[in-house]
């Protein structure tokens, strides 16, 4: 059965780049003109431009450039013509390229509904603008775009990625993009034991965190310093993402309330203020497993923004001097962090000591030998040292019970040479700066509920 | 248990009842009005196996699910429900095969067996509605059963903003959007950031009577 557009763009998001190109030609779908299929195409050889090399990588590159080129005939578009200028740059026609950035350029000035959005009419022209090497003026443009949306971050974020490739292609310095680039995402954790009235600890926090002037705050709300960096985070004007290993009636029983009775209400105030909420798993109880998950969630989560956005992520760990780190996943990305020390003023009373419980990662690897049963690792390291060389269909879990099921459902959604992950799994990953780049497929039912599922491109972040 | 003595369906959920029944006003209100609003707090049963079912419920927030115990305590799930499903005795009364449970603090309209069974007979949007309803569930489960990806909530909601659309990319009048939701099987909350996250991009504009969809090809990728 030839598969459809949707499904050959599934695959070429899920990284199967190949098998996305093969599946486009075997559907008849090569000689199409038809705007969907045409911009389908170009996409598909860019994809495949980006893994080539030398005259390949050009030749891909020009092809591409030809599919959206083709596409802009059929209706005038600037969104496939801007794209069919830069694939000409990425093919080394730069003279190609600036007579399709003017023809863009007249398209978008002289037809009001060109652009698709306010942003992206501006961006489109800016890029435009880029490619004709004027520089002055497209920086102005970009100006111009952001103004015009200017929460419209995701977008920013493209536009941003795509001006770097081209000023890296033109052997310009692209520092000048930093200006536009959103506040940094925060991950914070620390020690539970805070006197609630310890002004010395606040006012480091706030300071710090005035300082760092994060976008958002990734984090949960023990007693102690989450909440203190919590309520920094809000002072600042940042969004606020709670994280929490469990519902928050239970976490808070076991993490805010034995710390004295002035933190239930702030924790309370943190959680409606927030923006969202994350429940790493309804049903978990809060132990140090389910907790350590969290935190493991709360700083993939950083990241993905960090790396969603062309952003930065931060961590700050608020703990007294000389305590080691033991474990942190933060620590193997070689992302920033900050470490501000503060005393412990507070020691609670007959606070029960929390289950130990035990965090896995689930691999299941189906190869030519056919599939294997999911084997558990402790630590992400020692799963991927487990991953084959190449050419298998690799799926990921991270759980805090011995469910193998999601491991398993995840393999059939995987295709050879492509690892897909839970979501539990993909910030893991992201957590500890392990993937380059996560892409979402969409939604499986576990026996947790539903969850995300990720392609994962392995490797060093951007 | 269920918490208090319920209520009846107000115009919210009449709005969530003609979204995820895909009816007209009139059928929904006639449904609105043999329903109550019910909740159950997590981790609270619904029923208890063997209970008498004589009610059908829709979900319109949290969750449950439909939970055996074997003879020596081992515990295995049946079904798991969400928002915008429904699930009970159709279409005549029975007993609970399996413990329900709630995974959160959950909310749904319930409606007598043969209430709905009799609605169904003299309403051709009901019964259509119902029946639809429950094929879109037979779906989800055989999707699930095959263990295949479907769309995330945020795709799904995306999708049925889409399809409301008509070619100029007007939807009017303005959709209520948890009930929109609520037909996609999704909270409240997720449908109202997604709507929030593609107004901030310029992707949708919101005016008071309707809303506008200004890129479609940009919804298009949304739907993942």
């Amino acid at each position: 059965m030839a598969a459809t557009q949707a499904t050959i763009l599934s695959l070429a998001r899920s990284g199967a780049t190949q098998r996305a190109w093969d599946a486009f030609v075997a559907a008849g779908l090569d000689g199409v003109d038809d705007i969907k299929a045409l911009t389908l195409k170009g996409r598909l050889l860019k994809d495949r431009a980006r893994q080539a090399a030398g005259a390949e990588r050009a030749a891909l590159f020009a092809e591409s450039g030809a599919a959206y080129r083709k596409a802009a005939t059929l209706r005038p578009d600037s969104y496939p013509l801007i794209n069919a200028a830069a694939m000409d740059l990425f093919a080394g026609d730069g003279a190609a390229a600036a007579v399709i950035a003017q023809d863009v350029l007249s398209l978008v000035d002289g037809d009001p509904s060109q652009g698709e959005t306010p942003y992206w009419r501006e961006a489109t022209r800016a890029e435009a603008l880029l490619l004709l090497d004027r520089l002055p003026e497209a920086q102005a443009s970009l100006t111009a775009a952001i103004a015009r949306a200017p929460q419209a971050w995701e977008d920013h974020a493209s536009t941003l990625r795509q001006f770097a490739a081209i000023l890296a292609e033109t052997g310009q310095d692209a520092k000048w993009l930093d200006v536009h680039r959103p506040a940094p995402s925060l991950h914070y954790s620390g020690i539970l034991g805070i006197a609630p009235d310890d002004t010395a600890a606040t006012n480091a926090i706030n300071h710090t965190i005035a300082n760092i002037a994060p976008g958002a705050g990734y984090g949960a709300l023990a007693a102690g310093a989450d909440i203190i960096a919590a309520e920094a985070i809000i002072a600042s004007g940042a969004e606020l993402y709670v994280i929490l290993p469990s519902a928050p009636d239970d976490f808070r029983a076991k993490s805010v309330d034995p710390y004295g009775t002035a933190w239930g209400p702030r924790f309370d105030a943190l959680l409606e203020a927030a923006s969202s909420l994350t429940l790493c798993n309804a049903l978990a109880e809060t132990n140090r497993a389910s907790i350590a998950m969290a935190d493991c969630h709360a700083m993939g989560m950083a990241a993905e923004r960090a790396v969603l956005l062309e952003s930065k992520a931060i961590a700050i760990r608020m703990e007294p001097e000389g305590r080691p780190a033991l474990g942190d996943p933060w620590l193997a990305s070689a992302r920033a962090l900050v470490r501000l020390s503060v005393d412990e003023t507070a020691k609670p009373l007959s606070v029960p000591a929390l289950e130990e419980g035990h965090m896995l990662f689930l691999l299941t690897i189906a190869g030519d030998a056919g599939q294997a049963e999911p084997l558990g690792y402790r630590t992400l390291a020692e799963a991927l040292g487990a991953l084959p060389a190449s050419g298998a269909a690799v799926a990921l879990d991270c759980r805090i019970d011995d469910d193998r099921n999601t491991a398993q459902k995840l393999l059939h959604n995987a295709n050879a040479g492509t690892i897909v992950a839970s979501r539990a799994a993909a910030m893991a990953l992201m957590a500890e700066g392990r993937a380059s780049r996560i892409e979402p497929l969409g939604e499986i039912e576990t026996s947790d509920g539903a969850t995300g599922v990720y392609a994962v491109k392995l490797g060093a972040p951007p | 248990m269920m918490h208090g003595r319920g209520q009846k369906a107000g115009p919210e959920q009449v709005s969530a009842i003609a979204a995820c029944f895909g009816c007209g006003d009139e059928a929904a209100r006639l449904l609105g009005n043999a329903m109550i609003e019910r909740q159950v707090a997590r981790r609270m049963p619904l029923a208890l196996r063997g209970d008498p079912a004589t009610m059908m419920f829709l979900l319109l927030e949290g969750g449950v699910v439909a939970e055996i115990f074997g003879i020596e305590g081992q515990q295995a799930q049946l079904a798991r429900h969400g928002p915008g499903e429904i699930f009970g005795a159709y279409p005549r009364p029975s007993s609970y095969r399996a413990d329900i449970v709630a995974t959160a603090d959950t909310r749904l309209l319930s409606i007598g067996t043969l209430e709905l069974s009799a609605l169904a007979y003299a309403h051709a949007d009901i019964g259509a509605g119902l029946s639809r309803l429950l094929a879109r569930q037979l779906d989800l489960l055989l999707d699930r059963m095959a263990a295949r990806i479907g769309l995330s909530a945020n795709g799904r909601f995306h999708k049925a903003l889409l399809e409301l659309a008509d070619q100029d990319g007007i939807i009017m009048p303005a959709p209520v959007i948890s009930a929109l939701a609520v037909s996609v099987h999704t909270t409240r909350e997720t449908g109202s950031r997604a709507l929030a996250a593609l107004l901030r991009r310029g992707i949708v504009e919101r005016y008071d009577d309707r809303l506008r969809i200004v890129s479609r090809r940009m919804l298009e990728e949304l739907i993942v």
